[in-house]
């Protein structure tokens, strides 16, 4: 054992044996929140709330508050619920309630504990409403300790009826659960055996008078939802967690504690309905005819922003929503409809590679500057749709604001001087892919800044008030380290990065909850950027892991200089060395070993550790990638393939056969198979796909969420360009192109391979699509033998059991056309 | 007289008798063996001399674009130079513009083999349809590496050319200055460095590859001139390239109706002068001659 793991194991051995309470009074733990600031100590004896687990005190609030509100926003009473729990948790004991009128109950008690807004915290001074929303103050006084938060229940117009259900303002019950955290020594990692509900016995607080509230408005995260969390455990994994310990949205502060809002709304199909004969106006339509109206999902459809009448229209909507008090909601679907204070316009999620039109064309809305920008190609058309819209607004809704994005291809501010001059109710919210996964690489920083920096003068001095944040989608190496970077990219984006919305997009629908340390600090910086990440992770590797917690201190540490490396440095190679992958899987060992096997801390381990050997290894199969290369027979003259869906024949018995294998370079789990199987001639290639599974094939359903298999195909060795081709199960099928050289262009879907043939054939547990690409109508000759292509082949099973394979590594990416593999067009027999 | 020239001689001296010519597939260090999908090594011998030829065929690159290709390696018997390394490839293929590195080689394509007085290797190679064999072997009676190349289609072949690729003499940096002083001594005639490529006619049944610069004793790391002969009653030209410069090559493009292309390489593991090396190949001239339709029956 080295120096620092033995000094690590002696520190962990002594905080299991050293008192609680005796270092939970201070106010300076630096693995909690950073307190704000501090106030005026009141002059009283230590408070003994509890003295060998008997207690003298009473909570105190006022029983009549928050009548008529929803749960969520009934800080005071969810604040006096959490507080109770934790004594019972922790001490075992029920904590009386009393009413904040109740002068006599109060007199039996020595102590009172006081929650939220009274007479009694009215009396000590405290102001809660002149605090930030959210925030909170906890002081203590001779007779007991009081928090009081500034909640939304307190104040007389705090809600609407046409505010979101999430909005709230529950100051009060964040204080509590600092409170709980701070004395008593909580802590809430993950749901069931991550929570750390400690025994205390004695619990004395000293004077102590202090402030907090969030830096971040909007902290939501829809995942953290008892719903959401049930869906994402396996129970017996950690425990099987009540439904009423799956509280992470509280413990987590996790919160919408704004009216500001900001996402893709109106949703399409409801703005549609709303008006059935408008689709033709609503919807952006190509020069090649194609509607962008999508009636089964949202990515697909595109607003035609360069219409300003579909502006008209959407504020018409508003007037009409805000005139019923919300009842004429319909455009809205019931997402993002407009509230108190803001109108939320965002386009539908699709990335409109190329867009043309008569106005277009006509107003030079794409400038030179800017075409083929894969960041601000269309942002001269997005800005005058949105000033067309906020400035309608200030006409027809004074008052209220305009909420837009900048995503995609209009991230970036305008140029057109006369696009630079934001209405002053217009709010930004931005996407800047790359945070916080690339906070330490220079480039990334610089442009991120200069985008952020253009916003603000077009702003008028007003930063872009939110942000979409990005983990990593299925990188465990960098998922795992994501959510320690988002306290250092509101550092480093400063002033001109907005405090009213941070989302942070978890991918995979759910959370996963073995990386939970990524996440709980995650939520920790949205609160305060300040928060320390280090002493926080320190302080809990041996309250979960016992003698484990210096092994995995170090294995957390390795992952986090690994990343901060190569983020940095993308192309550095030697980051994850076999060296430091070897040091890796040791550790895991090392921490298995020293734990007791029916332990919980090896409970806890074994849920921790569950996916990192296979992690490791792929990461090691990635650091040895060597490309497939695939033999494409040649089709004799005298054979032929009929394009039926049915490989019958007698060819398709000589082609070889492609391993598939598993896109992120795991060991495969090989629960489908699938054999791909290529032959060529001097007109194209044939390829045809048998799987053995019942696909999954809805036509209410777009070919990306039905069984589909994808070719990419890039010509030669110089990777200037792609094609990619994909088709479902019930034969809907996509294609499109990529030029990467000489200047990188964005994705067209738009193109088509003039020839492209296929057909689908479902049979007795299988499924097949064979097809005929072209080299005509990838505008190639045919290749000369013995000649190679890049190419990548992918399953996409979406029948149960899932299952994604893939010819060469995709890392998540199919388009990463750095990781194709080879094919070989071999001569004739 | 130096010790190892002793040696020499005593070789030539106790090989004077011919022994069995011998051809098994062997196991040596392979350099940068992760790069290679396969590499199949073979020892071609006799008491004359002995041959190792590795055949791999290279992965694709990781990342930057290089697809995998196949080369024939000569690493014995002299280590270094001659036909052997640095050289990657001392032999190229070509048929309708098709290069052999280019080849679906796949490891079952080869086939070891013995017959009477000779012993070798066949590779089945398929140029888009175009089935050629490549043969290398040794006799018992000779020292030299002798291969062929047999068209095995009834039509014929247009386009086919090969290429052989040799490091003469090596000097050490001193000798250097003032450039090389390449040679090749065939039975007609003695060549010289040139610019320019020099026509073979069929009176240079073997070219002796060698420096002027390279004279014994010398340092260790010498060494001595290499051979290469080759019949031309299938060649539509043949000419030399031997500028002033590291690398020699010999070039021959092969009549269309060609049916079977014959060549020897020597190089011995031993250090010898150039005037040695010619006097051995003067005296022992049944040694170095190709024999026709030995081995093709092979």
């Amino acid at each position: 054992m080295n120096r620092v793991s033995l000094v690590s194991v002696v520190s962990a051995a002594l905080c299991a044996v050293v008192p609680f309470f005796s270092s939970a009074q201070d106010l300076n733990n630096p693995a909690l929140n950073p307190v704000r600031r501090t106030g005026e100590l009141s002059k009283h004896d230590p408070i003994p709330l509890l003295a060998n687990k008997k207690s003298n005190f009473a909570i105190v609030y006022d029983f009549n508050s928050e009548k008529d509100l929803s749960s969520l926003r009934k800080s005071i009473h969810n604040g006096v619920n959490a507080l109770q729990k934790a004594f019972r948790n922790c001490a075992g004991i029920d904590v009386p309630l009393l009413d904040a009128s109740d002068v006599e109950g109060q007199k039996k008690y020595r102590f009172l504990f006081l929650i939220g807004k009274s007479a009694i915290t009215d009396s000590l001074g405290m102001k809660p409403l002149e605090l930030p929303p959210e925030g909170f103050e906890i002081k203590t006084f001779e007779k007991g300790i009081a928090i009081v938060g500034h909640d939304g229940s307190i104040e007389s117009d705090a809600y609407s009826k046409i505010d979101s259900d999430r909005y709230s303002i529950n100051g009060t019950q964040n204080g509590v659960y600092d409170f709980i955290e701070r004395f008593m020594g909580v802590r809430f990692y993950y749901p069931g055996i991550g929570t750390i509900w400690p025994e205390v016995s004695e619990l004395s607080v000293p004077p102590l008078h202090y402030y907090d509230w969030p830096e971040i408005k909007n902290r939501y995260q829809y995942l953290l939802s008892c719903g959401n969390i049930k869906k994402s455990l396996q129970n017996e994994d950690v425990g099987n967690p009540q439904d009423a310990d799956l509280g992470f949205e509280e413990y987590w502060r996790s919160a919408v504690g704004t009216r500001y809002q900001s996402s893709h709304a109106p949703v399409p199909q409801a703005w549609l309905k709303a008006h059935p004969d408008k689709a033709d106006m609503m919807f952006y339509r190509a020069r090649n005819g194609r509607l962008y109206y999508e009636p089964r999902q949202n990515t697909g459809n595109y607003i035609d922003v360069t219409n300003l009448d579909v502006a008209d229209l959407f504020i018409q909507d508003c007037v009409k929503y805000y005139a019923t008090n919300g009842k004429d909601c319909g455009p809205w679907g019931g997402r993002f409809t407009p509230n108190p204070l803001y109108v939320t316009f965002g386009q539908a999620d699709t990335f409109m590679s190329f867009m043309d039109n008569d106005t277009i064309e006509k107003l030079k809305l794409i400038p030179e500057s800017r075409k083929n920008s894969r960041t601000g190609m269309l942002s001269d058309v997005y800005a005058r749709f949105y000033i067309a819209m906020g400035r309608e607004i200030e006409k027809s809704l004074p008052g209220k604001r305009l909420t837009v994005i900048a995503y995609h291809n209009y991230l970036e501010a305008p140029v057109n001087p006369e696009y630079r001059k934001f209405p002053e109710n217009i709010d930004v919210q931005i996407c800047i892919y790359g945070m916080p996964l690339y906070i330490n690489n220079q480039e990334t920083v610089k442009t991120s800044l200069g985008i952020l920096k253009d916003w603000y003068e077009v702003l008028g001095g007003r930063p872009a008030v939110g942000m979409w944040l990005y983990t990593a989608n299925s990188d465990l190496f960098a998922r795992a380290v994501s959510g320690l970077l988002v306290g250092d990219v509101q550092k480093t984006l400063g002033k001109y990065m907005g405090k009213e919305n941070l989302f942070l997009d978890l991918y995979n629908n759910k959370v996963d909850w073995d990386l939970y340390s990524s996440w709980y600090v995650a939520y920790r910086s949205l609160w305060n950027p300040d928060f320390d990440i280090k002493a926080a992770l320190h302080e809990h590797w041996p309250l979960l892991y016992g003698n484990a917690a210096p092994y995995l201190e170090e294995f957390s540490s390795i992952l986090i200089d690994s990343w901060k490396k190569q983020s940095a440095d993308p192309e550095n190679k030697k980051v994850y060395t076999p060296a430091v992958l070897d040091r890796l899987e040791k550790l895991l060992a090392d921490a298995e070993r020293s734990l007791a096997p029916d332990s919980i801390q090896m409970k806890r381990f074994k849920f921790f550790a569950k996916r990192w050997p296979a992690a490791i290894s792929a990461k090691r199969k990635i650091l040895f990638f060597e490309k497939p290369v695939y033999g494409i027979k040649f089709l004799k003259d005298s054979d032929s393939v009929n394009i039926d869906g049915k490989i019958t024949e007698p060819c398709w018995s000589v082609a070889n056969v492609m391993k598939m294998n598993n896109p992120m370079g795991e060991e495969p789990k090989r629960k489908i198979s699938v054999a791909p199987r290529f032959l060529w001639n001097k007109d194209g290639i044939y390829a045809a796909f048998v799987t053995d599974a019942v696909p999954f094939a809805d036509k209410n359903k777009t070919l990306w969420n039905n069984s589909n298999v994808e070719m990419f195909f890039s010509s030669g060795l110089d990777l200037n360009d792609y094609f990619h081709f994909a088709v479902d199960a019930l034969g809907q099928v996509a294609c499109g192109q990529r030029t990467l050289k000489p200047v990188d262009t964005p994705y067209n879907g738009n193109w088509k391979c003039p020839g492209f043939r296929y057909a689908v054939s479902i049979d007795s547990g299988k499924w097949c699509v064979e097809a005929f690409i072209p080299f005509s109508g990838l505008e190639l000759a045919a290749p000369k033998p013995y000649s190679c292509w890049y190419a990548n082949f992918i399953l996409n099973e979406k029948s149960e059991p899932e299952e994604y394979l893939s010819y060469s590594l995709t890392l998540g990416n199919n388009h990463n056309v750095k990781y194709y593999g080879l094919i070989k067009f071999l001569g004739k027999e | 007289m130096t010790a190892m020239r002793w040696f020499f001689l005593l070789i030539l001296l106790a090989s004077w008798s011919v022994s069995a010519s011998e051809a098994t597939w062997c196991s040596n260090h392979v350099y940068r063996k992760q790069d290679l999908a396969w590499v199949k090594q073979i020892r071609i011998s006799n008491n004359l001399n002995h041959y190792r030829l590795d055949f791999q065929l290279s992965k694709p690159n990781t990342m930057h674009g290089k697809a995998p290709s196949f080369m024939i390696l000569m690493r014995e018997p002299s280590q270094k130079f001659g036909f052997s390394a640095p050289l990657w490839n001392f032999m190229h293929i070509s048929v309708n513009d098709i290069p052999i590195s280019c080849l679906d080689v796949k490891e079952t394509d080869f086939s070891l083999w013995k017959k009477d007085d000779a012993a070798g290797v066949d590779l089945a190679l398929n140029f888009d349809g175009v089935k050629m064999i490549l043969r290398f072997f040794m006799r018992d009676d000779s020292p030299v590496l002798w291969g062929m190349l047999e068209n095995k289609n009834s039509l014929s072949v247009s386009g086919t050319s090969v290429q052989f690729y040799a490091i003469p003499s090596f000097l050490p940096g001193s000798r250097l200055e003032g450039g090389y002083g390449r040679f090749a001594i065939t039975p007609a005639r003695t060549v010289g460095m040139s610019r320019r490529d020099v026509s073979l006619t069929p009176d240079d049944k073997y070219l002796l590859l060698g420096d002027e610069k390279y004279k014994l004793p010398d340092v260790k790391n010498s060494a001595g001139p290499c051979l290469l002969a080759f019949s031309y009653d299938e060649l539509a030209f043949a000419s030399l390239s031997m500028p002033d410069s590291y690398m020699s090559k010999i070039s021959v493009t092969l009549k269309n109706d060609f049916k079977c292309f014959k060549f020897g390489l020597w190089e011995t593991e031993g250090i010898y002068t150039n005037q040695e090396a010619a006097e051995y190949i003067g005296k022992n001239p049944e040694r170095f001659r190709l024999k026709e339709n030995r081995v093709n029956e092979k």
